[in-house]
C-alpha cells in the first residue's frame, strides 16, 4: 500500500494498482461484460481499464473506488466504440411502441422471469447511450448525478436514457 | 375532453423508481399514476426490466486473466541498447521510443493523455546519450532556407525554430502522433502534437500550472521537465531540460497553427524541409 495525502491533511491508504486489479477485477470485468456483451471484448476492455488505472491511480482521491472504476470502464468502452466506429453512436430512436396494448396484467408481468443470457443479449441490442446509462444505474448502482458525470451529459438526459433503455429492454424481452 | 399527459411524463417513471425525483416531480408522478392506466402499466413494465438487470449475477473473468494483465503491464516494454549512436540516429530512436512508450494510448481515442513520466525519461536518456556532442556538431545552427513553420499536413505543423536557439532536427510521424526534436548547442527539446482533447485526470503525477496565462500540466523529474498544453484541438507536450526556463518558454511561445493561406504559402518550403528530413 502507498499513502496519499487528502486535502484535509490526513493520511489515507491508497491501494496499489495491482491491489485494485486483484480486489476489483471481478467488478470491472462484470461492468465490461455488461457493456460489451461478449467475453473477448470484455477482456480487451478490462486490460485497457487496468492500464488507465495504473496511470491514473495517483489522481484518485479516496472515495467510491467502484464509482471511479466504473467511470473509467465506461469511458474506455465509449472511446473504443468511437475508435472502431463499429457501430456509430445512434441518434436516440423513438420507442418502437409505447408498450400499450399488451394483454398481460401487471401481476402476470411481475411473475415473468428471464434467463441472464437473454437479458444480456437484450442489453447488447440497446443503443450504446441507453446501454451505458442502464448498466451504470442497474449493474453498478450509481445515482443519476454520478452517471451524468461519468457520461458527461445532463441529469435529465440520464433519466431519459435510463427509462427508454428499460422500456426497450421490456419490449425485447417480451 | 381528456387532457393527455406530456410525452416525457413517462420518463419520470424510472426516476420515480430510483428515488431520483424532486418532491414536486414525485407528486406529479403520483397524480399521473392515480389517473392514468397507461402510466401504471408502464411503471410496472420498466420496474420489471429494472429488476431483471439488477438481478444479473456478477461475471467472473477467465481464470488467471487478471494476473496475466498485471504480469504483462509490469513487463518492461523496451530497454535502450547500449551502443555508440550517431546523433540523428539517437534522436530518431529516442523519438520512436517515445511514440511506443509515452503515447502508447494516444491513438485509441480523442481523449489524449500523455504519459509524462515516460516522456521525461526518454528526454533524460536522449540527453545523456548526446553528451557534449551537440555543440561540436552544430546542432543549433539555423537551417538553410528555413521557413517559420513547416506544414506537415492538416492539422500538423512544425516551427522551424523555437526560443533558446532551438532548431528543428528531426520529424517523426506515427499515425496521429507527430514527434519533433529540436536542439541548440547544448540542449534537446522534444515537441509532440496529437489532435484531441486533453484528459488531465489521466496524466499521472503531473501538476496543474500556468504557462503564458493558460492552463498547463507540469511534471518534473531529476533532469527533465514536461509541460503539456492544449491549443485549439491539439495537445502539445514540450519535453526538455529541468534547468532554466527553456521548456516553459517554448510552451508559452508556441506559434499559432498557420491559417490556410499561410499554410499554402509555406507548402513549398515545408516540402523542401521534409525532403531534407527524408520524409518527402
Amino acid at each position: 500500500m502507498t499513502s496519499d495525502s487528502p486535502p484535509d491533511g490526513g493520511t489515507v491508504e491508497v491501494p496499489s494498482w495491482e491491489e485494485v486489479a486483484r480486489s476489483h477485477g471481478r467488478f470491472i470485468y462484470t461492468v465490461a461484460y455488461r457493456l460489451t456483451g461478449n467475453h473477448d471484448e470484455a477482456q480487451d476492455l478490462v486490460q485497457e481499464v487496468l492500464l488507465r488505472v495504473r496511470r491514473g491511480l495517483a489522481s484518485y482521491r479516496p472515495g467510491s473506488m467502484e464509482a471511479w472504476l466504473s467511470r473509467i470502464t465506461t469511458n474506455a468502452f465509449l472511446d473504443e466504440v468511437r475508435r472502431k466506429k463499429r457501430r456509430p453512436l445512434e441518434v436516440v430512436p423513438d420507442l418502437p411502441e409505447r408498450l400499450t396494448g399488451t394483454d398481460q396484467e401487471p401481476l402476470d408481468v411481475l411473475d415473468t422471469s428471464r434467463l441472464p443470457e437473454h437479458i444480456q443479449e437484450a442489453l447488447k441490442a440497446l443503443p450504446i447511450e441507453f446501454r451505458s446509462a442502464v448498466v451504470l444505474c442497474d449493474v453498478v448502482g450509481l445515482n443519476y448525478q454520478e452517471i451524468a458525470e461519468s457520461l458527461d451529459v445532463p441529469v435529465g438526459t440520464v433519466r431519459s436514457r435510463i427509462h427508454r433503455g428499460r422500456a426497450q429492454l421490456r419490449v425485447m424481452l417480451g | 375532453m381528456t387532457t393527455l399527459p406530456p410525452p416525457d411524463s413517462f420518463e419520470l417513471l424510472s426516476g420515480y423508481l430510483d428515488g431520483e425525483l424532486s418532491p414536486a416531480e414525485v407528486s406529479q408522478v403520483r397524480d399521473l399514476l392515480e389517473r392514468s392506466p397507461e402510466h401504471r402499466a408502464e411503471l410496472t413494465r420498466v420496474e420489471q426490466a429494472r429488476t431483471w438487470v439488477r438481478e444479473l449475477p456478477p461475471v467472473d473473468p477467465p481464470e488467471g486473466f487478471i494476473e496475466s494483465v498485471i504480469a504483462t503491464a509490469d513487463r518492461p516494454v523496451a530497454e535502450p541498447k547500449k551502443r555508440k549512436w550517431g546523433m540523428l540516429n539517437l534522436v530518431a530512436t529516442a523519438a520512436v521510443w517515445v511514440v511506443v512508450l509515452g503515447f502508447v494510448n494516444m491513438n485509441r481515442s480523442n481523449d489524449v493523455s500523455p504519459d509524462a513520466a515516460s516522456l521525461a525519461q526518454t528526454h533524460t536518456e536522449a540527453s545523456a546519450g548526446f553528451g557534449g556532442l551537440l555543440g561540436s556538431l552544430g546542432a543549433g545552427r539555423p537551417q538553410q532556407q528555413a521557413a517559420p513553420l513547416v506544414d506537415l499536413g492538416e492539422p500538423y505543423w512544425a516551427p522551424v525554430s523555437l526560443p533558446g536557439g532551438l532548431g528543428l532536427r528531426e520529424v517523426q510521424i506515427n499515425n496521429d502522433l507527430v514527434g519533433l526534436v529540436y536542439c541548440n548547442d547544448s540542449q534537446i527539446v522534444m515537441l509532440y502534437e496529437e489532435p484531441g482533447q486533453l484528459d488531465p485526470n489521466a496524466i499521472a503525477g503531473a501538476q496543474p500550472t500556468s504557462v503564458g496565462g493558460e492552463d498547463a500540466w507540469l511534471l518534473e523529474t531529476g533532469t527533465s521537465r514536461v509541460v503539456i498544453v492544449q491549443r485549439d484541438d491539439i495537445v502539445y507536450a514540450v519535453v526538455g531540460p529541468l534547468d532554466g526556463e527553456l521548456v516553459a518558454a517554448v510552451a508559452a511561445e508556441l506559434p499559432a497553427p498557420p491559417s490556410p493561406s499561410l499554410g499554402d504559402r509555406l507548402g513549398a518550403a515545408g516540402r523542401g524541409l521534409l525532403d531534407a528530413f527524408g520524409l518527402g
